[in-house]
């Protein structure tokens, strides 16, 4: 396996010197982890989510909130948001898996919508658009180690990446992980043969939410500012993106696909807005054109145009 | 008895599906649930495995009320089903599929999964090894690695029921288990099934074809119209006057009219209006149509007959262009109609009464009426609030409507009324009227007395008489073959996807075989029952 | 009660747009199946279009005709290129529609930049009074044209070959075929006119909010609520269905807090979607009954 290697081979890159390399692959890093949520939910278990922004900015909310406003410890700050997006995610899981399809999806968005709109109208615990500032960087001082930089910062997202990769792969490849993408089949089948449907989507969208939310409050503790809106839907959205050039169901695709859209889409968005358009079409085409995912898809179209020259194409789907 | 039914009924909306069905199941019994199309066998197993809640009546299960309870509860009780839609895990491998089954039973939770704890481990290894175990058993141990998507159909019939049995539970209802099946697949089956019933598992399973049933059930409970018309050993089923005239329908004394034979097609040189030659139809690894030809000279009224499952939905299908056609060819009046759509179909005047009606409910009789007529209308016209042509004759389509009116004088009646709440008699009459507004050649019915009442069914085939003195072209699908046969000039008998039989509608009528294609020949007794070797009751 | 008033007919506007998009949404999803998360943004880009058209110095009249002509052929481009390959699928349907509103939301910032602009009001900006309330000539400008279009569109789905065979494909899809309708021909003129309905929709409410890259996909989204209110794949009840929901936001806006007002939609979404997934108007729709077979 490579994607080992590659992620060992990172641990170099605070040593590099590049402060923008650096910043890069921890926002990559930080992204990674919200969108393997999304591909456990949406991906493996086949539930669409467009909410996913909001579980990731109640966890940077959550946990800015604790110590600007509790003045409490960061750690504890984002365990306890971590969790409490976790339980709150469940209560939603009983409320919106009635729901399926179009609705669904709606469901989520409307939920998103919900959330963001709280950020801004919560003034007084949020800083309403302005943000909230301010927000404590991270230390562990019985070991006297400091995050403050991004060089060091950089090995906090490495290792909450790791670890949600490590999980994450645990997960899919336990036995759990085929009744998961039995629930994307064929629910009925799944049904008959003595799992709850509902709990287990539930349980499934409580760790998705969680990850999210520990990502998001890492991001704020790293940030130390945070306002409403990259947590707005547009991030939500991107996540799907990303999942969907990852090729939804592969872990290792999704941290290609997460460093692919931050690598295209932070030059671009010097340009203005080409950044949105550039991966829109690449959202449009993937879904039309290429359902099983970029990588596959790309990959399948090169091969049958070369196998195109021996055999006839047709066979199709 | 350790599964009692008692009193079941399900009503959706306004249609009852069940009623007051009874019986009862011992441990380690083989019983096989039959019943002509639309009798209600999969709603039953849906409400006994708990996909539906019954309207009506008790479910008991090891002296435990069962009715309520959804699937997800029933299977660690010990009833497991599958589907008639297969409902593989086609993305996971053959094995995976059938630990998928086991899962639950195993009861991993989703946390110690995210961690890797040593049970998960455990449980990893023993649904392994049980995985290779049922797949052994089912014979699939060979394609233990592949992906379940490229199994035939056979296999994935195998796959599922090693999968539903990982589960753990000890009684498999199996929905149509040898749907689209070929002799040598059922073959497989029927030893696997007889296998599973040497294991102690009890099964109850609904099929169509009657050979395979005769051989390996030992017990069968009929149902028609929703209720239980039988229940009994399997050579006293086959001679059992209901379930014989539930199969083949009841002759209709009035239709019979005054054609007294099979009137000599006039134009018989002409060439054929519709020609279907070695047509086979494969949809993903099941052949639904096998090799069929079919003629049908102008004017002529020709019936299609057999059992549910037997290619005549399939059929139709092709000739209406919505089925995968593998190979052979369809002429429509002289044109290779092979692969075209069912526009271009309707274009070229064929109009098609499809099984069930299929009206547009929430539209007046009228507005269906009209829409009849749609790819018969110029472009502008359809954009216009009124027709271009009233002026001229009244208009092409008031003018139709008025004819079909003439024919079907119930539907004028009715005229504004929504399609939707019909009776389920004026409901065919207006689809038939819905397709005389194309003006046909040809016109296709496929089980036009299905969900009719017996006074209706027999106008209905009264008016089709009628249209085809006028000289037009009917091409009749038929479950009740003897009605059909009655007032047709040729048959066809379909079986297993192929024509069995064909020939003038008289000669059908009395031939042997035609009961044979709907019940199937039995084995001789004494040999009943692949099953039975060394099967002890429980 | 002079509040109420107000707000009454300021709902009534802002939920005649809500009502327009989601007639949008309707049409293209009886037809296809696709609900069409991309619908508000042609509200947006017909705005976009009527404003850049008259600055160019076109009569208002012939930038607006235009701009509708143009987000009609862009709904019919959509279609051809994003929404037939995907067919019938419901999760590749609402992906790539959202990619599309993103594409869609990309291009406009970069022809027309990130600020709001407006159009000039139809008939100038002199307020009419009425029973103490302050009504803009816009106002009665978008509630006329609404009622016009819904009278139209009624009228078409009742009385042509064509529109009943809309009808037709919202009933029964099978049927429909079976009568020679295809949905090949259907769905490119669902979108041209979901895409007409969304630049009238955008055009007329221009002069009274202004318009910036990212309106469309509130409005679109409310519309998506307002077909929910009033049942899904029910034209008419989606229109009633955005009149509801413009009115219970103005009323909140107006009595408890403005900054609330957008999360009134989401609240009634999901109430609606949890206890009346049905709306409150529904239709009879063969696809609600399944048949078990």
């Amino acid at each position: 396996m490579k994607t080992p290697l590659a992620l060992v081979c990172l641990l170099i890159v605070p040593f590099l010197g590049s402060d923008y390399l650096t910043n890069l692959l921890i926002v990559v890093m930080l992204h990674a982890l919200p969108a393997i949520g999304v591909s456990l939910l949406m991906g493996y278990t086949g539930q669409i989510s467009l909410g996913h922004a909001a579980f990731y900015g109640l966890g940077a909310y959550g946990a800015a909130a604790f110590s600007v406003h509790g003045g409490g410890d960061p750690w504890i700050g984002i365990a306890l948001a971590t969790f409490l997006v976790g339980v709150m995610s469940s209560y939603l899981g009983w409320v919106i898996f009635r729901l399926r399809g179009h609705y669904l999806a709606v469901a989520t968005l409307g939920f998103g919508f919900i959330v963001n709109i709280a950020f801004v109208e919560l003034r007084d615990w949020t800083g309403g658009p302005n943000g909230l500032p301010g927000i404590p960087p991270l230390d562990i001082p019985i070991l006297d180690l400091s995050f403050h930089t991004d060089g060091t910062f950089f090995y906090v997202a490495w290792v909450a990446m790791i670890l949600a990769v490590v999980m994450a792969q645990n997960l899919v490849n336990a036995p759990v992980g085929l009744v998961m993408r039995g629930i994307a089949e064929s629910e009925r089948a799944v049904s008959s043969l003595g799992n709850d449907v509902t709990s287990l989507k539930r349980k499934i969208l409580v760790i998705s939410a969680a990850v999210s939310a520990a990502s998001g409050g890492l991001y704020a503790h790293y940030i130390g500012y945070i306002s409403p809106q990259p947590f707005a839907i547009d991030f939500s959205i991107k996540l799907v993106v990303i999942i969907a050039i990852g090729g939804f169901r592969s872990i290792p695709g999704i941290l290609f696909a997460t460093l692919f859209v931050t690598v295209i889409t932070e030059p671009l968005q010097e340009l203005g807005y080409y950044d949105v358009v550039v991966y829109g079409l690449f959202l449009v085409v993937i879904i039309a054109y290429m359902p099983q995912g970029l990588l596959q898809g790309a990959y399948g179209l090169g091969r049958r145009m070369l196998s195109g020259a021996r055999a006839p194409a047709g066979a199709g789907r | 008895m350790t599964l009692t039914v008692s009193g079941i009924g399900m009503k959706f909306g306004g249609l009852e599906a069940l009623r007051d069905i009874t019986f009862g199941v011992d441990d380690g019994e083989l019983v096989a649930v039959i019943g002509p199309n639309g009798a209600g066998k999969s709603t039953l197993i849906n409400v006994i495995c708990g996909n539906y809640a019954p309207t009506a009546g008790a479910i008991e299960f090891r002296h435990r009320r069962i009715d309520a309870l959804p699937p997800h509860i029933m299977n660690p009780l010990g009833i497991v089903r599958t589907f008639q839609t297969i409902e593989l895990f086609r993305e996971l491998t053959v094995h995976e599929n059938v630990m998928a089954g086991g899962v639950a039973g195993a009861k991993v939770g989703v946390a110690p999964s995210l961690f890797r704890w040593p049970s998960v481990s455990r449980s990893e290894k023993a649904l392994t090894r049980m995985a290779d175990e049922y797949l052994d058993l089912v014979g699939l141990d060979r394609r233990r690695d592949d992906p379940a998507s490229v199994l035939s159909a056979g296999q994935q019939r195998l796959l599922i029921i090693a999968r539903a049995l990982a589960s753990g539970a000890d009684w498999l209802f199996l929905d149509e288990p040898g749907a689209g099946l070929n002799p040598v697949a059922k073959e497989r089956l029927a030893e696997v099934i007889a296998r599973l019933r040497d294991h102690g598992k009890t099964i109850v399973f609904v099929e169509h074809d009657m050979g395979f049933i005769g051989r390996i059930a030992e017990r069968i409970i009929v149902i028609d119209r929703g209720r239980v018309i039988a229940d009994d050993v399997p050579e006293k089923i086959r001679s059992d006057e209901r379930v014989i005239s539930a199969y083949l329908g009841v002759g209709s004394a009035s239709t019979r009219g005054g054609r007294k034979t099979a009137a000599p097609s006039k134009r018989k040189e002409t060439a054929p209006l519709l020609d279907i030659r070695d047509l086979t139809v494969r949809y993903g690894g099941i052949t639904a149509l096998q090799d069929t030809s079919l003629t049908l000279m102008p004017g002529e009224l020709v019936a299609v007959v057999g059992a549910n499952g037997a290619g005549k939905s399939t059929l139709l299908k092709a000739i209406m262009g919505e089925a995968p056609v593998a190979s052979g060819k369809i002429f429509l009046d002289g044109q290779d109609a092979t692969h075209w759509t069912p526009r271009q179909f309707v274009a070229a005047g064929l109009s098609m009464c499809p099984e069930g009606r299929q009206l547009f409910g929430s539209l007046s009789v009228i507005d269906n009426l009209k829409l009849g007529r749609y790819t018969q209308v110029g472009a502008l016209e359809r954009w216009l609030p009124w027709s271009p042509r009233a002026g001229h004759e009244g208009g092409d389509t008031d003018r139709l409507i008025e004819e079909v009116f003439d024919v079907f004088p119930l539907l004028r009646e009715r005229r504004d009324q929504l399609a939707g709440t019909l009776s389920g008699g004026e409901g065919q009459v207006l689809a038939i009227g819905r397709a005389l507004m194309n003006t046909p050649d040809l016109l296709v019915l496929d089980e036009p007395s299905l969900g009719v009442a017996p006074r209706m069914i027999a106008e209905i085939f009264e008016r089709l008489t009628a249209l085809r003195e006028r000289g037009m072209t009917i091409l009749l699908v038929e479950q009740n073959a003897r009605a059909a046969l009655e007032i047709a000039d040729r048959g066809y008998v379909l079986d297993s996807g192929r024509v069995m039989v064909e020939g003038s509608a008289v000669e059908l009528l009395e031939s042997e075989s035609m009961a044979e294609a709907y019940l199937g020949a039995f084995p001789v007794s004494g040999e009943t029952g692949a099953a039975r070797t060394g099967g002890t009751h429980a | 009660m002079v509040d109420a008033l107000q707000f009454l007919v300021s709902g009534l506007v802002i939920g005649s747009i809500y009502g327009l998009a989601g007639i949008g949404f309707t049409g293209i999803y009886n037809v296809t199946g696709v609900v069409n998360f991309a619908q508000g943004d042609k509200a947006m880009i017909g705005a976009m279009l009527a404003i850049s058209l008259s600055q160019m110095g076109l009569p208002p009249i012939v930038a607006i005709l235009l701009a509708v002509g143009l987000t009609g052929a862009v709904a019919v481009v959509i279609e051809c290129f994003t929404v037939r390959p995907v067919g019938n699928d419901v999760w590749r349907g609402i992906i790539v529609t959202i990619g599309v509103g993103i594409v869609l939301r990309g291009i406009a910032v970069v022809v027309w930049g990130t600020e709001a602009r407006g159009l000039p009001a139809f008939s100038g900006e002199e307020p009419i009074h009425f029973l103490g309330a302050t009504v803009s000539p816009q106002s009665l400008w978008v509630m006329g044209i609404t009622a016009v279009l819904a009278i139209g569109l009624a009228l078409f789905f009742q009385l042509t070959f064509i529109g009943k065979a809309f009808r037709a494909c919202a009933v029964n899809p099978f049927a429909s075929r079976i009568v020679g309708i295809e949905i090949r021909t259907m769905s490119p003129i669902a979108f041209a006119i979901s895409g007409v309905l969304g630049a009238i929709a955008g055009i007329i409410i221009a002069p009274i909010t202004l318009m910036q890259y990212d309106t469309g996909l509130l409005i679109g989204l409310k519309g998506f609520v307002a077909c929910i209110i009033g049942g899904f794949g029910n034209p008419m009840g989606a229109l009633l269905g955005g009149l509801i929901l413009g009115i219970a936001e103005t009323f909140s806006a107006g009595y408890l807090s403005s900054g609330y007002k957008n999360a009134i939609a989401f609240v009634l979404l999901l109430g609606f979607l949890i206890f009346r997934p049905e709306g409150l108007f529904r239709e009879i729709d063969s696809k609600l009954v399944k048949h078990e077979r």
